[in-house]
């Protein structure tokens, strides 16, 4: 197969788990993830389903003690997992790069915005202070920050939440790389400029050609924004798919419980639909499926680990899915 | 209802300069009067003490001046070479007001030099603690709390016992008895910081190492730092004062404001009080100054307190 025919990113049989004192945790078990060029991909889960895990994976920022303990992670080619730091250094930043959830926290508050974007530009391109600063002023104006000669020279407490926002995506995108995971983004912004940076990124990756993995848990940002979604729940993959068809038509259990319990979908005066009882704790999984405890529809095979079926471009984890 | 459109409210726009970190944090000092003051005793005492040799009616160091017919005169007593012993002298003739000048430069320059090294090794120690982790990290941390264990006083006593006496050697043990708690003050501040979003922002943007280590994680640091070196130059003066008190100081040729109390200390019973009493005062509004400013420093750098 040909560099061009090959998918930007894929992931096959991923393992990250954590070698604590009270167990193994398996924050990333078993996930497969496929993301074509210029593609927006969804990755959808409840706090501590490991989807952050899956983003540092791919960044190769696991922390021991937690590490990757198999799969492969290829990027345009390149396996991740083997790489050593030198070249890692060649990548993270540069074809590879990422977006946080806090804009108050991602800035050093110390240092000037022009400071922050110059150092990105020159720890990969050798090039000299005013032609980085000049790359530095464009992705501001990219971004839509108005008067950037003036802003570049603020610091970040000069700025409002979804500004810095801003500044940080401009960050991630000067280097225009290949890849940009966005690690829940717009959690900490209100719902109008989360509306507003929605459009805008998917709108900045349209036109760079920049594929984008988007970590949230709430399925409605996903809606509007991706062209597939990957359900996670405690460390997998449970269904996968275009965008509209899961949302649609969701076939896991879980994946239709979470869109059950978004407040729009539900009728005024009744009470909100949830998914009972909480996520297992990932210490004490075992085998099967790890919903199985919460789920309505489950049975007996649920107790041995249900396989990843493919259907019509769907993947599922289910041995008993919604018709 | 009607939507009135009128004027666009007028936005003040401070400019970037008059935003810089620095500059909200000198507006923010100053909004205390006491501390203000205390920093103007601060900087008065410092140039006092630089300027010792030229302001000094008489230099304390050369025996020759000093007239053992003098000794032991009151304040406001005329000399015998002319001029006035404003503070009286002592049981060698010194002139106390020369005396104290030339105390007060010895003891600043042997707080401020002991406090700079002792934070330049405990800063070092504890960012290399914090960042490497591990059995290093454990090994600079059991020293420094075995160092805290013991009374801070008793230490430099051993060390001066077997060091001898000297300026050189009193910061050496001011520094041996310091460096512990800027290593554990960094060392925390580190620990925390390291675990910000900006470190890890820092590290997908793939900045080398050392410049996440200096640029990133060392500013965001010193805060804390600041506020424990304020208050550590006015201990380790107090220390070196006890220290010369005790003997184990400084030579007596070369007298700290310790070593003028000592001095004195045989005479106060005799009524001639002002041999101890002025370099006590010295040394009193020398420490309540730097405490005045600490106090200050640390209301404004601790975001805890912050209004």
């Amino acid at each position: 197969m040909s560099a061009a025919a090959r998918p930007l990113l894929e992931i096959e049989g991923l393992r990250t788990h954590f070698f604590t004192g009270a167990g193994i945790v398996k924050a990333v078990d078993d996930v497969d993830v496929v993301l074509e060029r210029g593609r927006i991909l969804g990755i959808v889960g409840e706090s501590g389903s490991g989807k952050s895990m899956l983003a540092y994976s791919i960044l190769g920022l696991v922390d021991p003690p937690g590490r990757i303990v198999s799969g492969r992670i290829a990027l345009e080619g390149v396996d991740l997992t083997r790489l050593d730091e030198p070249r890692w250094r060649e990548i993270r930043g540069a074809r590879v790069a990422m977006i946080f959830q806090d804009p108050m926290m991602t800035l050093n508050p110390v240092l000037r915005i022009d400071t922050q974007m110059v150092e990105a530009v020159r720890a990969h391109h050798a090039v000299s202070r005013g032609a980085a600063l000049e790359r530095a002023r464009e992705a501001l104006g990219r971004v839509g920050i108005a008067s950037p000669d003036e802003r570049l020279r603020n610091y970040p407490h000069q700025f409002s939440g979804g500004m810095r926002q801003r500044v940080a995506i401009a960050i991630a995108l000067i280097n225009q790389p290949a890849l940009v995971i966005a690690d829940e983004p717009t959690t900490a912004l209100d719902v109008t400029i989360q509306a507003q940076i929605l459009s805008e990124m998917q709108a900045l990756c349209r036109d760079a050609g920049t594929a984008l993995i988007w970590i949230t848990h709430d399925l409605s940002v996903i809606a509007g924004l991706a062209d597939e979604v990957y359900v996670m729940y405690a460390g997998r993959i449970v269904e996968s798919g275009p965008v509209d068809d899961v949302l649609d038509n969701p076939r896991h259990p879980y994946t239709r419980g979470l869109i059950d319990s978004v407040p729009s979908r539900n009728a005024p005066g009744r009470p909100l639909a949830q998914i009972r009882g909480v996520m297992p704790s990932l210490l004490a999984l075992g085998e099967g499926c790890a919903f199985r405890g919460r789920c309505a529809r489950a049975l007996d095979a649920c107790r041995a680990a249900p396989p990843m079926a493919a259907a019509g471009g769907r993947r599922l984890r289910c041995v008993n899915p919604l018709p | 209802m009607r939507i009135v459109t009128g004027e666009p409210i007028p936005v003040r726009v401070r400019d970037a300069a008059a935003q810089a970190p620095w500059r909200r944090f000198a507006e923010e000092f100053a909004e205390s009067r006491i501390a203000l003051f205390g920093l103007a005793l601060l900087v008065f005492l410092a140039v006092v003490a630089i300027a010792a040799p030229w302001i000094s009616p008489q230099n304390p160091y050369d025996l020759a001046q000093l007239d053992v017919l003098d000794s032991k005169l009151a304040p406001g007593t005329p000399a015998a070479a002319g001029g006035l012993y404003w503070l009286g002298t002592d049981d060698q003739g010194r002139d106390m007001l020369s005396g104290i000048f030339y105390g007060l430069r010895i003891s600043l320059t042997v707080g401020i030099t002991s406090t700079v090294i002792a934070l330049a090794i405990g800063l070092a120690l504890g960012m290399l603690g914090a960042y490497v982790g591990g059995w290093l990290d454990a090994l600079i941390m059991r020293v420094a709390d075995i160092q805290l264990s013991f009374p801070a006083i008793l230490i430099a006593l051993i060390l001066l016992a077997v060091l001898g006496q000297g300026t050189g050697k009193i910061i050496a043990a001011l520094v041996t008895v310091q460096w512990a708690y800027y290593a554990r003050t960094v060392r925390s501040a580190a620990l925390v910081e390291r675990e910000k979003e900006y470190i890890e922002a820092a590290r997908v943007l793939a900045l080398p190492k050392w410049r996440i280590l200096v640029k990133h994680l060392l500013p965001n640091c010193l805060p804390p730092l600041i506020v424990v070196a304020t208050v550590q130059v006015a201990h380790a003066i107090a220390l070196e004062a006890t220290l010369s008190f005790l003997g184990l100081g400084l030579p007596i040729t070369e007298p700290s404001l310790g070593l003028l109390i000592a001095n004195g200390f045989q005479y106060l019973m005799s009524g001639k009080y002002w041999i101890s009493f002025y370099p006590g005062v010295a040394l009193l509004v020398t420490i309540m100054a730097i405490n005045l400013v600490a106090d200050q420093l640390r209301d404004v750098m601790n975001p805890r307190l912050k209004r």
